[in-house]
């Protein structure tokens, strides 16, 4: 059974085509790349997945039900969350602030209980504070607790905004380029909390530029290229593609 | 902020004190408590207005939900008879009614189209009260709304009397500012501040934004509506111009001036400018410019509004004593 099923799917915006026909599924378990050349519809493919947009043709299976036409807040309730390309996070929050945020799905929250600031209410409070600790000690951002998010150095911002994806608790994890702007030491340790995640039992779509980290951590690697899939298989057969090397031409998959 | 919270609660307490005992510190004096009562009705609407604020959105509709509540309350009172006991809650009741309904086109629209939205919106709702002459009684408004009698076994209580009637304005502002407040606090604040820094990350982990947009705006509106009411009763003679978007105007350089990052900008904002306001009075026209003025002032020497003046001060006195680090830096928080 595979946890994310793309059958099929078609978006287009106007006379546009972003991906065509576009067919693969993820497994319980899997770490999957997505990757192919600036423009490909990775990133589409996202927002099409999350709710952003409504697909034009196609179906999306998520744990065996339709998510085509629900919208982001309905997918992340489902278990499937992503991060964005471009840091996003509540700048002006405390780190610790945005993660509890990140965890509202599961922080029991009542709009009464609230209000009236109940026993109960509060006691919910503390353990929705001690959900976010535990994720931010994970994720090695536990030290950084009562800092704005803006203050972060970027590499941090880019964890926390995993971080506050993985308060949702999510079933499928997608990351939408985690490394981009890193160093290769903060690369280095990205990669290693996403072997972590993917440990706890959380699958993960990837989206990433850095051939190494991709042929690196993915058990299969899905290539895309003007939104039509061109090649899927194990790191090693695609590195050997000669479609895939064709498509990406300059950048030269072999370097990694 | 935060570090000082027992300050804060003692400071809140102080003011309370002060406006419990102010009719007897000036002496009954018929104008400084029509003051008060107007400062009750100013930060009743300038701090629902915030809650709306606190999800990134200002609505130039305020008034006009003010005036629903108005309206409702004195139509109950002067065509049925109501009781204002009722009338008050029929008329926040109606002025959230409407607000729903009108929310959920309204809150799919961002940024400056919802300004304009919203400013339509409470132009519409004026231009209803001056339209239909026989219901609500066009330009002319309505007369004769009379304030509420309440009977305590023995106890009568006239609030036709300026000194109760201070006292009902005093206790629904304190009611409405503690229920914001707490809102603001709880989880459900959280929630409406994750939305105004990014309604789109909001979104991704689960929250429904446009139901929580929905629900603030409602809930600020009853408020309005509530304030409107009592407005109308304290008044006994509202006509659609006091409902303009002048009035929302006013609330809004009210939580300009205040601050806009807590309960205690709105309070701060609306209380110092309609003394203010009061003082000028004898400039007559002039006024409304001064009012410019004031809000240009506030923006270019006190960014973040009245309420950043005690950190402001901590920061000068710690820069005098010559330790200029942690105090400095939350001053600097506020320049951003």
């Amino acid at each position: 059974m595979s946890l994310l099923t793309i059958d099929s799917l078609t978006m287009q915006f106007g006379g546009l085509t972003a991906i065509r026909e576009l067919s693969f599924s993820v497994a319980p378990g899997e770490i999957r790349g997505l990757i192919g050349p600036n423009g490909a519809g990775k990133t589409t493919l996202f927002n099409v997945v999350s709710g952003v947009y409504r697909p034009s043709g196609g179906r999306i299976l998520f744990k065996e039900t339709d998510v085509s036409t629900l919208k982001p807040h309905q997918t992340a309730r489902l278990g499937l969350v992503r991060t964005f390309q471009a840091i996003t996070l509540f700048k002006n929050f405390s780190v610790l602030k945005n993660v509890m945020v990140g965890g509202h799905l599961h922080s029991n929250y009542s709009y009464w209980g609230a209000l009236l600031n109940t026993g109960r209410t509060r006691a919910r409070e503390r353990e929705n504070e001690r959900k976010a600790m535990e994720i931010l000690e994970f994720m090695g951002l536990a030290q950084y607790r009562d800092e704005p998010a803006a203050n972060l150095p970027h590499g941090h911002q880019r964890a926390l905004g995993i971080a506050i994806a993985m308060a949702a608790e999510p079933e499928l994890l997608m990351l939408d380029e985690p490394c981009t702007g890193m160093n290769p030491k903060e690369t280095d340790e990205i990669v290693e909390l996403i072997k972590k995640i993917r440990d706890r039992g959380i699958s993960i779509l990837l989206i990433e530029h850095d051939m190494k980290v991709v042929m690196g951590i993915c058990d299969i690697i899905t290539v895309i290229n003007f939104g039509e899939k061109i090649a899927e298989g194990a790191p090693e057969a695609i590195r050997n593609d000669p479609g895939v090397n064709e498509a990406y031409l300059g950048s030269d998959i072999h370097a990694a | 902020m935060s570090g000082d919270s027992k300050t804060a609660k003692l400071g809140w307490l102080a003011a309370l004190a002060f406006a419990f005992l102010f009719p007897v510190l000036c002496g009954y004096d018929k104008y400084l408590l029509h003051t008060g009562i107007t400062i009750a009705f100013n930060i009743a609407l300038a701090t629902s207005l915030w809650l709306i604020w606190t999800l990134g959105f200002i609505s130039f509709a305020h008034a006009g939900f003010m005036g629903i509540g108005a309206y409702t309350s004195a139509l109950l009172f002067t065509s049925l008879g109501w009781s204002p006991w009722f009338g008050m809650w029929a008329g926040a009741l109606v002025a959230a009614a409407v607000a729903l309904v009108v929310s959920v086109p309204l809150m799919r629209t961002r940024a400056v189209y919802f300004f304009m939205a919203s400013w339509a919106v409470g132009e519409v709702i004026k231009r209803v009260f001056a339209h239909y002459r026989e219901t609500f009684g066009g330009w002319d408004g309505i007369f004769n709304i009379l304030p509420p009698k309440l009977s305590l076994f023995s106890l009568e209580i006239d609030f036709a009397s300026r000194t109760a009637y201070y006292y009902l304005a005093l206790v629904a502002c304190a009611l409405i500012v503690f229920a914001i407040y707490r809102i603001n606090r709880s989880r459900t604040g959280m929630i409406y501040w994750s939305i105004h820094e990014s309604e789109i990350l909001a979104q991704h982990v689960g929250i429904d934004v446009l139901k929580h947009k929905v629900i603030a705006f409602t809930v600020a509106c009853f408020f309005a509506g509530l304030t409107g009411a009592l407005y109308a009763h304290y008044h006994t003679y509202i006509n659609p111009k006091t409902f303009d978007i002048w009035q929302s105007e006013f609330s809004l350089v009210h939580i300009i001036v205040g601050g806009l990052s807590t309960v205690t900008g709105p309070v701060l904002g609306a209380s110092v400018l309609t003394i203010v306001d009061e003082l000028l009075r004898p400039t007559g026209h002039y006024r409304i410019i001064f009012f410019g003025v004031v809000v240009i002032l506030t923006v270019l020497f006190l960014p973040g509004g009245l309420e950043t003046i005690p950190a402001r001060l901590r920061a000068l006195a710690a820069r005098l004593r010559g330790q200029r680090k942690g105090e400095a830096q939350s001053v600097a928080a506020y320049d951003r």
